[in-house]
């Protein structure tokens, strides 16, 4: 179900005060309805994925103890490649089988052999990037020691399939998330509110600047070739706010809920759109994955500890990898290799930690340099989405070009409503920018004003959604 | 506040039941105007004919629009309803890899299937479930120009300018995808009862008038080509159950379309008249032969 349909509106609801009222006194019982509650939110996308998702939780379960508790270092590595073997094999094969099947038929036949595609007709279960990554993280900290392994099944299958983050992230780490199911929760009237205000502004996020903004994004990728320029960039820009508001939104949306049940998930987006220079950005963007991949891939290769040239190829299989964790498309793996290509002069001239803190940290606006610098970042990170968002290479290739035409500087020859949603988007720019310090936008906006002002903008907020929610737009992040 | 601009359905769905209908596809929703043929055929208030149809999706004959159209129709018992029943190729056609399976009637799981009142003012059940655009809708399109509207008797204006230039190409669409849904369409027998069924109660509760629109030239053949023997088999039926049958297609090429499958609104009007005037000679007829 979709956090923005009515089955979770009346799901989440009897979810909470069952848990707060009923379960409460034991910590057993509040992990187990944690976990039921979680497999029937999985299995109402798809029961017959709830399987997969249980055995992926019950091979690191039982992997997790194996590893400690035999003394052979080898043996020991031998249950950490089971753990990664599974995981990354479910998630090869339901998401890249046919990739490399028709990959392989492609190159075959570029060499002048004849090959035949063959591809199974299969369907991708929901999260499964997700989850597998969480699961991956739970052994190889066991395997590193930075975790006891748990003999509690129940919390362990919990932290795995807790519905708030199960399909669309944040990836949680074991060691963030799983000890909180260890812990007796009481209810935290102040956590609930911030979770209420941040579940409100990712249904913003989503309702109001996604799945409207995708609107124009569709009519603009469709047929870029017929199109103005004007339209392609009206397209590109407002896909940079789609794919943002989107998967923003919904984490927002998932650490929100998790908050109203007592959990502290980790922080996945901190206003990357105003970053400074692409290293910024991807400290601010997808922050779960990229630090997933940093200290489980680019860590263990190397990082930047050997010479430049393996610190250049770690960077470059990091954003490579990255790129192709997001679907089985040549277009991902493209994207992943700009952004690398973007990053690397950063990199070789120690320029990669320039910008840390927050722009305009003690400022109410930016200066002219920094919003330069934002403003060439945005530019950029929306040319990558072009590569993100097209079918195919060509297309991409064919979008791009087609931005540079002097029908840029016609009227885009789009619907009227697009002028509408282009105030939404500043409207929302600006509410970013005000509450930038924060963990998301609105979390303390406004508190030193008259409550008045407050729950104004949490009335306008409602009103928006309620007046602009489009029906059936699936989350983008759910194809991963 | 829905004023029939941004929705092409709602405004069927909130008037009160009815006791003389207009019934069909899109070709009857766009093509036949209920507001020229009550004032030709003098008929007021509770007489007045509503246009109940929909789109092909929506309300091809079987039992689902059946019930539909009974939940529409005023309860108690009367038998001077009027009934302009519009039939073509494919509203009695179904998917041809089984077409008399209900399972895979194309109208399965849509709203005239799960909307469980039609006649209610605010409707909330379609309002939440199936309204397709955002609310903010309702009220811009009272100050933005839109070429579509539905009207309050069930007329569904569509108020296109200009279009002789890319009348050819519109055309060309719209006629590769009826040959697309051609491949996969075949004649259903289960429709075909299911539509002599609802004539028969229809025409226990007043008057029914078989009509087929016209549509152009080139959607014709598709049509044609989709059930070769249809007038026959209607005609045939027609003769059968003492209901009048009126087949415009024989006009098709005097018309002009939106798309080649739905009627300009001007051809629309003169097509409205023409089907007036053949009730009014038929409702002549059959005074004078009792």
């Amino acid at each position: 179900m979709l956090f923005n349909s009515y089955e979770f509106l009346l799901f989440f609801p009897v979810v909470f005060l069952l848990y707060w009222f009923v379960f409460q006194k034991s910590l057993k019982a509040q992990n187990g309805f944690i976990l039921i509650a979680s497999y029937v939110f999985y299995g109402w996308w798809d029961w017959r994925f709830l399987g997969l998702i249980a055995f992926s939780s019950l091979v690191d379960y039982i992997c997790g103890l194996k590893i400690v508790q035999v003394q052979d270092s080898f043996k020991r590595k031998v249950y950490l490649g089971i753990s990664l073997g599974v995981n990354l094999g479910l998630l090869g094969f339901f998401k890249y089988f046919n990739f490399f099947i028709e990959s392989t038929v492609q190159m075959i036949n570029t060499l002048g052999f004849q090959a035949n595609s063959y591809s199974l007709q299969l369907i991708l279960p929901v999260g499964i990037s997700f989850y597998t990554f969480q699961t991956m993280s739970y052994t190889i900290d066991v395997y590193r020691g930075k975790l006891k392994p748990t003999k509690k099944t129940i919390a362990f299958f919990a932290y795995v399939s807790f519905f708030p983050q199960l399909v669309a992230g944040p990836i949680e780490r074991a060691s963030n998330l799983l000890p909180q199911f260890f812990q007796k929760k009481s209810f935290d009237y102040a956590l609930a509110m911030d979770g209420m205000r941040q579940i409100l502004w990712g249904l913003f996020m989503k309702v109001v600047i996604a799945d409207n903004c995708a609107v124009f994004v569709n009519q603009a990728f469709n047929n870029p070739e017929s199109q103005p320029a004007s339209n392609l960039l009206i397209g590109a820009v407002f896909f940079s706010f789609q794919i943002y508001g989107d998967f923003g939104g919904y984490s927002n949306i998932a650490i929100g809920t998790g908050k109203l049940l007592g959990f502290n998930l980790m922080q996945n987006f901190a206003f990357p759109y105003f970053s400074r220079d692409i290293a910024e950005f991807w400290r601010r963007w997808h922050i779960s994955l990229s630090t997933w991949f940093r200290d489980y891939v680019y860590i263990p290769l190397g990082g930047s500890k050997g010479t430049n040239y393996q610190s250049l190829r770690n960077i470059f299989i990091i954003f490579l990898v990255s790129g192709f964790w997001h679907g089985a498309n040549w277009t991902f793996i493209i994207w992943g290799a700009i952004h690398a290509a973007l990053f690397i002069p950063l990199y070789l001239f120690g320029k990669n930690r320039v910008n840390i803190g927050i722009v305009a940290q003690n400022k109410a606006l930016p200066s002219f340099y920094e919003l330069g610098q934002m403003g060439v970042t945005f530019t950029l990170v929306t040319l990558g989405w072009i590569f993100f968002r097209s079918p195919d290479i060509n297309s991409a290739v064919g979008f791009v070009r087609g931005l540079f035409d002097r029908s840029i500087f016609q009227m885009p020859q789009m619907d009227i409503r697009v002028y509408l949603f282009m105030m939404w988007v500043v409207i929302f720019m600006l509410l970013e920018w005000g509450g930038r310090r924060e963990e998301f936008a609105i979390q303390k906006m406004a508190f030193n004003k008259p409550a008045l002002i407050r729950y104004g903008l949490y009335y306008g907020l409602v009103m928006a959604i309620f007046l602009f929610a489009i029906k059936d737009q699936e989350f983008i992040y759910f194809q991963f | 506040m829905e004023n029939g601009t941004s929705d092409p359905f709602y405004q069927r769905f909130i008037t009160g039941p009815k006791k003389s209908l207009i019934i069909g596809t899109s070709r009857a929703a766009q093509g036949i105007q209920p507001e020229i043929l009550n004032n030709m055929l003098n008929l007021e208030n509770d007489n007045q004919l509503f246009n109940y149809s929909f789109t092909v999706m929506h309300s091809p004959y079987g039992e689902i629009y059946h019930n539909s159209i009974f939940k529409k129709l005023i309860v108690n018992e009367y038998d001077d309803g009027i009934f302009i029943v519009c039939v073509d190729p494919w509203s009695i056609s179904s998917l041809k890899e089984n077409p008399i399976d209900r399972n895979l009637y194309r109208e399965k799981n849509r709203l005239l299937e799960k909307l469980w009142f039609v006649n209610n003012n605010v409707n909330f059940q379609y309002l939440l479930n199936y309204y397709e655009n955002s609310f903010y809708e309702i009220i811009l399109r009272r100050f933005v120009y839109s070429p579509t509207k539905l009207h309050t008797d069930g007329w569904y204006e569509i108020n296109l300018k200009n279009i002789s230039d890319s009348y050819p190409k519109i055309l060309e669409e719209k006629r590769n995808q009826y040959l697309s849904s051609l491949k996969n369409s075949s004649f259903s027998k289960t429709r075909f009862d299911s539509f002599i069924k609802l004539i028969r109660e229809l025409d226990q509760r007043g008057n029914v008038y078989l009509v087929r629109l016209p549509v152009d030239p080139e959607i014709l053949k598709i049509d044609n080509a989709l059930m070769p023997e249809f007038d026959n088999l209607i005609e045939k039926m027609s003769s059968v159950e003492g209901m009048p049958y009126l087949d415009l297609t024989p006009m098709s090429n005097q018309f002009n379309y939106t798309d080649g499958n739905h009627l300009l609104v001007q051809s629309g009007t003169e097509v409205t008249k023409l089907i007036g005037d053949w009730i009014r000679k038929e409702r002549f007829h059959s005074v004078t032969s009792e």
